[in-house]
């Protein structure tokens, strides 16, 4: 799961292979803005069959891949 | 005397819904201000957007005004691009699920989606991507969606895309205020008094 939503983010955000880790801060370090994160989050519930509810749509809970896994990992 | 409540990105508190005129309607301008983009209300739905909280009650009519920016700065981004038919046929799907949570709450709403205007080809106060060609395919089939949902919701499309467009296919400058918004509302406001409100 962790590296196949890492491989999502550095497709589609990243330009170096190598400067996305698990724990980059995605939104922070510009990686991502809120349009990105919806992106993101339809990725995940698609992917993953899961639905994530509005208010866990929360930048914080984007901001890493780490995070994504542990949101994704609430509602499988 | 009906309301009609505009909900959505910059598009929907422009001077011109101001000075319409519309007989037995009261038109109430309702921003949302925080990153107004169509993607955020489709995901986060209620909690970003419930007109049940803006005052709108039983009869008023509502008309939403999203997707400018997404198509302006997010769809025509290089990663997106290329695959921004699916993308937007995401988007605006979800879109009209997050309008129909809010207007299933009422018993009898008009409800109305407003299109995306032309694209603007010349423009500085505000963020985009792509080339104008790209902004202009975009915008064209996110309202060939839009206009799909709306069929398939039986929500009214406000679509005068072809009467602000000159004969390149852009904005037409004369109908346009100095960004991206529509300045001159004459078709706006003919299309909403041929609905006989």
């Amino acid at each position: 799961m962790k590296d196949l939503i890492l491989k999502y983010i550095i497709e589609q955000f990243g330009e170096d292979l190598n400067e996305i880790t698990y724990d980059t801060s995605l939104i922070n370090g510009g990686y991502i803005d809120s349009f990105s994160m919806v992106m993101v989050l339809f990725f995940l519930e698609k992917t993953f069959g899961i639905k994530i509810p509005e208010d866990e749509i929360t930048p914080i809970n984007f901001d890493t891949v780490n995070k994504m896994v542990e949101l994704v990992k609430k509602h499988i | 005397m009906r309301k009609l409540y505009t909900f959505g990105d910059s598009h929907s508190f422009i001077d011109i819904w101001k000075t319409m005129k519309i007989p037995n309607v009261e038109i109430v301008v309702n921003p949302v201000k925080e990153s107004p983009t169509m993607a955020r209300f489709a995901a986060a739905k209620l909690s970003y957007l419930n007109i049940k909280n803006k005052g709108v009650e039983e009869n008023d009519i509502v008309c939403f005004c999203f997707g400018d920016m997404d198509c302006r700065a997010h769809f025509t981004k290089s990663n997106n691009f290329s695959n921004y038919k699916h993308l937007i046929t995401e988007v605006a799907s979800r879109y009209f699920e997050a309008i129909h949570m809010n207007v299933q709450q009422y018993e009898n709403l008009t409800t109305i989606v407003f299109n995306v205007v032309p694209t603007a080809k010349n423009f500085t106060d505000v963020s985009f991507a792509g080339t104008p060609e790209q902004r202009r395919e975009v915008v064209q089939y996110m309202n060939f969606k839009l206009k799909q949902f709306c069929e398939e919701y039986n929500y009214i499309f406000l679509d005068v895309y072809y009467k602000y467009i000159d004969e390149t296919g852009f904005f037409n400058p004369n109908l346009k205020d100095f960004s991206v918004h529509i300045a001159n509302g004459i078709y706006v406001e003919e299309f909403l008094n041929n609905l006989n409100l």
